[in-house]
Parts: structure tokens; C-alpha cells; sequence
């Protein structure tokens, strides 16, 4: 059971490394709004190229967190109702919810956002009308990274629900353990 | 199987609402719900898998390459530097020695600093909880009626969700298509109309029955020291900030995207004035905005995944076709919608509600048509503004309202359940008055963006 619960680890430092540079984006995101902001109004620099990596930035906060979100047991969950069930079934819920509804749904998701990521650059796409950013590829690469690691954070979740179905003192004694 | 397709699209909602239901993450049972019916719809014939290929582009489009959802993660990111320096807290306590002599003063303070407070207080959990941490004692050690601090505490807590900049506008401004800037001024006027009945309500009943709110001594001369100058900093510097960053949207100067931009700047400047940036909080800060951000996004891509598939399945002619069907009249048609939006709101945060409701009833509120009562162009401003009042009432309302279970969370032992029912009471009313006024005066609401933006 150690060893399950080292792998969860294991599968769950990806989406955490992801998490603190996603934080330090946030910090970017604002340099970029204010040189933006203030070039525009004081020394008429601001550009559409700026605003371009505000939604790119923007875009790669939103969705590349989705793992480490999962892994932090900060998704919404709707517990008016289910309060009451078993804490056992409880568990084998949230892994078949994973299997069956996450991995799946993430697995086209990453390949059909391959496909989609793939042709911009093959196509070498830049913004339409060309006067924004180029290389059009990398932004759209997030799709299926988003996706890649939003299903390690699905199988960190889940083996840890393994463990703690199997062997639930091992999860009690850790601190860290959210599930 | 002709009537197995026609309710299709009904089978689909009813499974949603089912899963949900089941305590996993939201997001995750959106995800599943649009596997499940769109493998039905590819079995039936009724979508092709070509269109399944073209999910990141919707996703891409929707969440990615939006610069109206730019907003989102700095005014959330102000939020969190705001609460992690504990502005937000010095705020209520200079607000609270500044009531003191005031009828109610204490529960007039809880509702200024909701009201100043509410940019930074975008998720309804965390503002609620928030205010009973830090007011819900003070009130209680005073000799207020607990009722009275818990209906104050609920309400000035869930105002954030309706006062710009609001996290729930800029997600309803996206998902209706509309100006995000029109929209924070629409829902302006109801925000601070719902907190000055709030004020009217405490001042009278503190003065009617003076023992629900016990006037405090005045300060000490010990408690005069340094007063005005620790007023100014927690008061005035807040204020500024909020003052600039509303005041530059509703003024037309900056988008909101800019402002949310300068307003993370300036909630940093304010830390630095009173010496809180510091490793800790603002490592809180990050990791707290990335976890909310992932939280709300993941939903987003789990609506945009449902409603691409419950579209394919003729899902847009379902709603419109079962709400003709109804015979309701248009009336009829707005009041079942609020309805509904109501009873949903006892079970299900503004997130679930906006991403997955709003898109279903759009088209049908598209097609209303009141009349002289409101001009079709400024239907969706209106109705926005309406279902967010509607939402925060809901939150609010016995037994279910779950901005409740968070003050009772909050507050532990110190208030009963019943206390909260009865303390809570009174303010929907309020609630329920003001929405009544905003239906049947719509210019409450449309007034001011009319006056400013034009």
C-alpha cells in the first residue's frame, strides 16, 4: 500500500510544479495589463500584440490548474445529499467517476487537442489578420496539456482512494491527505 | 424511437441534475453526462463523430482565447491579496470604532464593509465565512441578538455576488454575449439599493428595540490614541482602491480587464503600505487564485463539453418547444425561469448556475418580448441583473439557503441554527421587496448605464 500511495506522489508533483509557475503567470498577467494599460494612456505604446498575451496568459491560468485542483480536493462537489453515504462507497464512486467519466473524457480531449494544436503548427498559424502575436501553435498546445495532466491528477486521486479502501490508517496518519 | 430522440435532450438535463446530486465534482459528472449521451447520439446517428473532433475548438474559443474572462483571474487574484494582508479585516474593524455610537452601529459596519468589500469576495463560502470569522464575536461579545448578527452577517456576505466587480458578471456578461462593462453598471444601482434597505432595516429595529443592539461605550481615551490615523489607512486606502477600480469602469475610462489588472497592482501597493507582503501570504494568495481558477474553469470546459452535445441532440428546440408547449405567455415564461433558478440556487452555487442554467434559458430569453416594459435590447441586462438578486435571495433563504450552513460552519457554537432562520428572516423580505421593485421597475436598473455609457 506504501507503494501505491508513493505513486500517487508520483503522479501528483506534475500538476503541483504546473501550480506554482501557474502562480507566478498571475504576477505576468498584471506587468502585462499595467505596461498595457499605461502605454496606452500615456505614451501611446499599447498594442494589440499586448492584448493577445493577456488571453494567453489568462487562457493557460485557467486550465492547466485542473489537476492539482483535483489533487487539493478543490473541485465543487454537491454534498447536500450524498452526506449521508457510506464513506466506502463513497470511495469506489470517485474511482469509477474517474475511470469512466475523467480518463476517458480527458483521453479525446488530449487527442483530438493534439490533432487540433498539431495543425497550427504544421500551418504555422499566426492571429487573424496577422497583426498579433505569431507562433499560434503554443498557446493551443494547452489544450492537450491541459488534458495530459489533468489525467495524472485523476490517477493520483484515484490510487489514493485505493489506499485508503484498502489500508485506511495509512491515509489517517498522513497529514497531508485531503481524500 | 422518434419520441426516444424528442426527449432526448430532457433525459440528458434529468441525468445531469441526478449526478450531480451523487457528491462527486461537478465538472467531472458534466465530462461524463456528455460522454454517455454523445456516444447515444453517434449510436443513433443523430451527430457525427467529425463533430466530437472540433471539442477544442470550442474549448479553445470559450475559456482560452476570451479576452472578456481575462478579468476573472485578477479581480480573484485582488480578492485573495486583499484577505491574505487582512486589508479586508482592518477595514471592519475601523468601520466598527468608527459605528460605535451609532444605533446598530456594529451591524451597520458589517453591511458598509460588504458592500466596499464586495470586489474582493467573489466566491459566496468564502465571503460569508470571512465576515462571521471577524464580526459574528465582536457582535456577540457586545450583546447583540445573535439573530440580528446572523442576518446581517448572511446578507452583507453574499452581496459580493451582485455589486461589481462581481466574478458571477463576468462569467454571465460571457455566456450571454454581452458588454461586461454595461452590465457592471447595470447591477450598480440594485447592489446598493439592496445595502441601503439593509441599513434602513438595522437603524429601525436598533431603535425600536434597543436591546437587540446595545449602544457600545464610547472609546477610552487609551482607544483614541492614533485613531484617525489608523482610520485613514484601514478605511480611506480601501476605499480608494475601490473607488478607482468601479469608478474607472463605470466611467467608461478603463475595460474591466484593465481595471482588474490595476486593482491587483493596487491591493499590492496597499499591502506594502501597511508591511504585509510577505512570503507567506502572498504564496497563499497564488495558490489559492490557481485552486479557485481550476475549480471554476473546469466546470466551464465541462458546460462547454454538455452544451455542445445537448445542442447536437436538438437540446435548443427541447427548452423552447416544452416552454411554448407550457403556454405560459412571456410572463409566465420569466417568472417560471426565476423560479427555477431559485430552487436551484438552494442546492447549487452561482458556478453550477451561470455555466450550465444560463446557456439552456438564453434563447428563451432572447425571444421575450415584454412590450413597452422593457426595450428588447436591454432584455438580457435586466434579466441578468434580476437573476442574480434572484440567486443572492436564494442563498439566503430558510431551510435550505446554503450562505446559512456557512455562517453556522463559520460560526460553531455560537449561534443556534434557529437563530440563523429567525435573524434571516427579515432580510429576505428586503430581498424579495427589492427584486419585486427591480420587475416592476426596470429602470432601476437600466437607468444609470443609460445615463453613463451613453
Amino acid at each position: 500500500m506504501k507503494k501505491i500511495l508513493a505513486l500517487s506522489d508520483a503522479f501528483a508533483w506534475p500538476g503541483r510544479l504546473v501550480a506554482k509557475a501557474l502562480g507566478l503567470l498571475l504576477w505576468a498577467l498584471m506587468a502585462v495589463i499595467l505596461y498595457d494599460v499605461f502605454g496606452r494612456k500615456f505614451f501611446s505604446t499599447g498594442s494589440f500584440k499586448l492584448q493577445e498575451l493577456e488571453w494567453h496568459l489568462h487562457g493557460a491560468i485557467a486550465v492547466l490548474g485542473f489537476g492539482y485542483a483535483y489533487i487539493q480536493n478543490a473541485h465543487v462537489r454537491i454534498d447536500v445529499l450524498s452526506q449521508k453515504i457510506n464513506k466506502n462507497i463513497k470511495l469506489r464512486m470517485e474511482i469509477f467517476a474517474i475511470v469512466f467519466c475523467l480518463i476517458p473524457f480527458m483521453i479525446l480531449l488530449f487527442w483530438f487537442g493534439f490533432e487540433f494544436a498539431e495543425r497550427a503548427f504544421l500551418r504555422n498559424e499566426t492571429s487573424n489578420g496577422g497583426v498579433g502575436l505569431s507562433h499560434r501553435w503554443i498557446i493551443k498546445a494547452v489544450v492537450p496539456l491541459c488534458a495530459l495532466l489533468t489525467i495524472l491528477g485523476g490517477i493520483s486521486v484515484a490510487l489514493r482512494c485505493i489506499v485508503a479502501l484498502k489500508d485506511p490508517e495509512l491515509i489517517n496518519t498522513r497529514t497531508q491527505g485531503n481524500n | 424511437m422518434d419520441l426516444f430522440l424528442q426527449i432526448l435532450p430532457g433525459l440528458m438535463f434529468g441525468s445531469l441534475i441526478l449526478a450531480m446530486f451523487t457528491g462527486l465534482p461537478v465538472g467531472i459528472m458534466l465530462m461524463g453526462v456528455a460522454l454517455f449521451f454523445g456516444a447515444i447520439a453517434l449510436a443513433m446517428g443523430e451527430m457525427r463523430f467529425a463533430q466530437f473532433t472540433l471539442l477544442p475548438n470550442r474549448i479553445y474559443g470559450g475559456t482560452i482565447q476570451n479576452p472578456v474572462l481575462v478579468a476573472a483571474p485578477m479581480f480573484i487574484f485582488m480578492g485573495l491579496i486583499m484577505e491574505k494582508t487582512r486589508i479586508a479585516e482592518d477595514l471592519l474593524i475601523a468601520l466598527q470604532r468608527l459605528m460605535r455610537g451609532v444605533p446598530g452601529g456594529l451591524a451597520l459596519a458589517v453591511v458598509m464593509m460588504g458592500t466596499i468589500l464586495a470586489a474582493a469576495t467573489g466566491i459566496i463560502g468564502a465571503a460569508v465565512v470571512m465576515l462571521t470569522v471577524i464580526a459574528i464575536p465582536t457582535m456577540l461579545d457586545r450583546g447583540y441578538s445573535p439573530s440580528l448578527a446572523a442576518g446581517t452577517v448572511a446578507s452583507a456576505g453574499t452581496l459580493g455576488i451582485l455589486i461589481p466587480p462581481s466574478v458571477m458578471l463576468v462569467f454571465m456578461g460571457d455566456l450571454l454575449s454581452v458588454n461586461l462593462a454595461k452590465l457592471f453598471v447595470a447591477a450598480f444601482t440594485p447592489g446598493l439599493l439592496l445595502a441601503a434597505a439593509y441599513l434602513v432595516y438595522i437603524v429601525i429595529v436598533s431603535t425600536i428595540r434597543p436591546s437587540l443592539a446595545p449602544k457600545s461605550a464610547p472609546l477610552s481615551a487609551a482607544e483614541r490614541e492614533g485613531l484617525y490615523r489608523e482610520t485613514f489607512v484601514a478605511l480611506v486606502l480601501p476605499m480608494l482602491l475601490i473607488t478607482c477600480v468601479l469608478g474607472s469602469i463605470l466611467g467608461g475610462i478603463a475595460t474591466p480587464t484593465e481595471a482588474s489588472g490595476v486593482g491587483v497592482a493596487a491591493a499590492l501597493l496597499l499591502g506594502f503600505v501597511r508591511g504585509r507582503i510577505n512570503w507567506k501570504a502572498m504564496s497563499e494568495a497564488m495558490d489559492g487564485s490557481v485552486k479557485t481558477l481550476a475549480m471554476l474553469f473546469f466546470i466551464f470546459v465541462g458546460a462547454t463539453a454538455f452544451s455542445y452535445i445537448f445542442r447536437g441532440i436538438g437540446g435548443e428546440e427541447f427548452i423552447i418547444h416544452t416552454a411554448n408547449s407550457l403556454n405560459l405567455g412571456d410572463w409566465g415564461l420569466l417568472f417560471t425561469m426565476m423560479l427555477m433558478i431559485f430552487v436551484m440556487g438552494f442546492f447549487f452555487d452561482w458556478i453550477e448556475i451561470t455555466l450550465i442554467i444560463l446557456p439552456i434559458f438564453a434563447p428563451l430569453v432572447m425571444n421575450l418580448d415584454l412590450g413597452d416594459h422593457v426595450a428588447s435590447a436591454d432584455i438580457i441586462y435586466w434579466f441578468a441583473v434580476l437573476v442574480a438578486v434572484n440567486l443572492q435571495t436564494s442563498f439566503l433563504t430558510p431551510p435550505f439557503g446554503f450562505a446559512l450552513f456557512f455562517l453556522k460552519g463559520a460560526a460553531g457554537d455560537r449561534l443556534t441554527m434557529r437563530e440563523i432562520y429567525t435573524g434571516i428572516i427579515p432580510f429576505v423580505l428586503v430581498q424579495v421587496a427589492v427584486l419585486g421593485a427591480l420587475v416592476a421597475w426596470p429602470d432601476i436598473i437600466l437607468w444609470l448605464p443609460d445615463q453613463i455609457l451613453k
